[in-house]
């Protein structure tokens, strides 16, 4: 693809000081060709203009969740914003809301993940010894699967978080994304641990404080949805509420492997089909069926 | 150690706050339902309370109603009410979808995240139903501006 | 009372939000008869400013008493709860939830006895 120059882009980046601990604005002007992302312009202008902006970024195609920023007001993802869709002659960047500030457009993520570790983000089963001494894998269907697959394409990269208008008051509140993973492994019919999770999210801070806004699903890069997650989880726990408590009885592990070693060790069927031989040799099929030779 | 850890994080200065609520005006409409549900509601809680105190004033007779509802016979008060009435028909109707939604009934099911993604709430089913929720408070709504006219004239 | 408490007890908020969309559901017919909907929807009603001779007549009328009655007990505990979930999203040490709950209740208790007073006076 051609590197066209298209026009000049005004970029007013909103920069955390750690020393002073104060904001400030800086502005940039740079040439934007077609294709070119919000990521690519950061990196122009710690190449080309100022060496001091701090920013983070790594895989540049949306999967590892590093380089989360609010650019025009809304958070996203600086790798997959195209500068030009965003039709503006002014990006206006800043660091993602309610998270602690490292430097500049660099956030902390630990109380985010601290969240997220909150609600035990693992398989909780019960029988111990099968969980340490794993045989072999636990059985799930497809359609099982299809239940929790979408909350699995999370990356973590805390735009929701961002996003999240109770996030914003409250912070203790959990967030869209430790909610979400919540109903991730309840939904998971593997998981035993259903109610000790939701010990975990019945109260104001948890599952309560969502109103569906769904600021948290409209920001999300992969379409997880964590809004939807939220609901699905106030009906488990509604379930539960009004009494309703199924037996929790996780996925079984997958019958071992003994049965199937016997069978390959045994060797193929011998023929017992009366006169089969005889007819063999009527036909004069070969034994050894000729290979063809490599030139 | 952790005490420290925690307070650090809730003095994050890039918490947004009450502007979270609102936002930057870029994102969608459930997110301003959800603001407006949320003024809507205090401004009846407060209300609520008003008008029991005021209206509790009937106990003492009719001298004592005329005296209160004297006070309150002017336009001013008329354009209050029909706040009140839009406000009422706003959180009532949008009450009804999220005690549906918040339950997640008539909403969405999982499903596989194929590009383009479209969440939840803004799929067609969903936001036909948050659409036709507003329709009916609007449609409540009509003969409120045509009492509220028929008495200003 | 997990009503009045920090909210952070296994499985209340869970029924406290069941109450609150319940006292909804019927706050919902309710308030349809106390604005007199179905006959505003021929004509005015809404708005109107009320006379006295129809105020005594609703007060004479028992089946507007237990509207009456129902009304102020639904409403008030939804608003409430309503309000209660919004200062939880401020407040969020303990004691400052207790103190909060308690508060909220005082008020709530208050404009529920002036309410049940009045209904009482107005039956007999």
């Amino acid at each position: 693809m051609s590197k066209m120059e298209v026009k000049n882009i005004r970029f007013v980046v909103k920069r955390w000081d750690p020393k002073d601990g104060r904001f400030f604005e800086s502005e940039y002007t740079v040439p934007v060709y077609r294709g070119m992302t919000v990521l690519d312009a950061l990196i122009y202008i710690k190449e080309n203009i100022d060496k001091t902006l701090a920013f983070r970024g790594s895989c540049r195609m949306g999967v590892c969740g590093t380089c989360g920023i609010v650019i025009n007001g809304k958070p996203r993802l600086a790798c997959e914003t195209q500068i030009l869709h965003l039709n503006t002659d002014t990006v206006y960047l800043e660091p993602l809301h309610n998270l602690p500030l490292v430097k500049d457009l660099i956030i902390d993520h630990t109380p985010f993940f601290e969240k997220q570790n909150k609600i035990k983000p693992y398989l909780i089963r019960r029988d111990m010894e099968e969980y340490w001494n794993p045989t072999r894998e636990y059985l799930q269907t497809p359609e099982e699967h299809l239940r929790y697959m979408q909350f699995t394409y999370c990356l973590t990269c805390a735009l929701c978080y961002a996003a999240c208008p109770t996030t914003a008051t409250n912070p203790d509140f959990l967030g869209p994304q430790a909610l979400m993973n919540t109903y991730r492994f309840i939904a998971d019919s593997r998981d035993e641990g259903r109610l000790e999770r939701i010990a975990i999210i019945d109260n104001p801070d948890g599952c309560w404080g969502c109103h569906l806004a769904g600021a948290c699903s409209e920001v999300c890069p992969k379409g997880v949805d964590p809004a939807l997650a939220i609901q699905l989880l106030r009906r488990e726990v509604a379930k539960i509420a009004f009494g309703y408590v199924e037996p929790v009885e996780g996925a079984k592990v997958a019958p071992s492997l003994q049965l199937t070693e016997k069978r390959i060790t045994k060797g193929p069927p011998e023929f017992t089909v009366e006169g089969a031989e005889e007819k063999l040799k009527e036909f004069k099929i070969p034994k050894t069926i000729p290979v063809e030779k490599s030139k | 150690m952790f005490a420290k850890r925690e307070r650090k994080y809730k003095s994050t200065p890039n918490r947004l706050g009450v502007k979270g609520w609102y936002g930057s005006l870029k994102y969608n409409m459930e997110k301003y339902l959800y603001l407006l549900h949320r003024i809507t509601g205090v401004g009846l809680a407060a209300f609520v309370i008003l008008h029991v105190i005021l209206m509790s004033s009937r106990m003492f007779g009719e001298e004592a109603y005329h005296q209160i509802h004297g006070l309150l016979m002017n336009p001013y008060t008329d354009i209050g009410m029909v706040i009140v009435t839009a406000a009422l028909l706003f959180h009532g109707f949008n009450g009804i979808r999220l005690l549906l939604h918040e339950y997640g009934i008539l909403f969405v099911r999982p499903k596989r995240p194929v590009y383009p993604y479209r969440v939840s709430v803004k799929s067609s089913g969903v936001r036909l139903f948050t659409i036709l929720m507003i329709i009916l408070a609007v449609l409540f709504f009509i003969p409120v501006l045509y009492e509220y006219i028929i008495i200003w004239w | 009372m997990s009503i009045l408490s920090y909210g952070g007890e296994i499985m209340k908020e869970s029924y406290i939000r069941l109450i609150q969309y319940l006292l909804a559901a019927v706050i919902v017919v309710a308030i349809a008869f106390h604005l007199q909907l179905f006959s505003s929807l021929i004509g005015p009603g809404y708005i109107k400013a009320q006379t006295w001779e129809e105020v005594a007549s609703r007060m004479d009328n028992p089946f507007y008493d237990g509207v009456y009655a129902v009304l102020l007990f639904t409403v008030l505990t939804h608003a409430f709860i309503g309000v209660r979930n919004v200062l939880f999203e401020f407040i969020t040490s303990r004691v400052g939830r207790v103190v909060t709950s308690w508060t909220l209740f005082i008020i709530y208790v208050i404009i529920l006895l002036l309410g049940i007073a009045e209904i009482v006076a107005s039956a007999s």
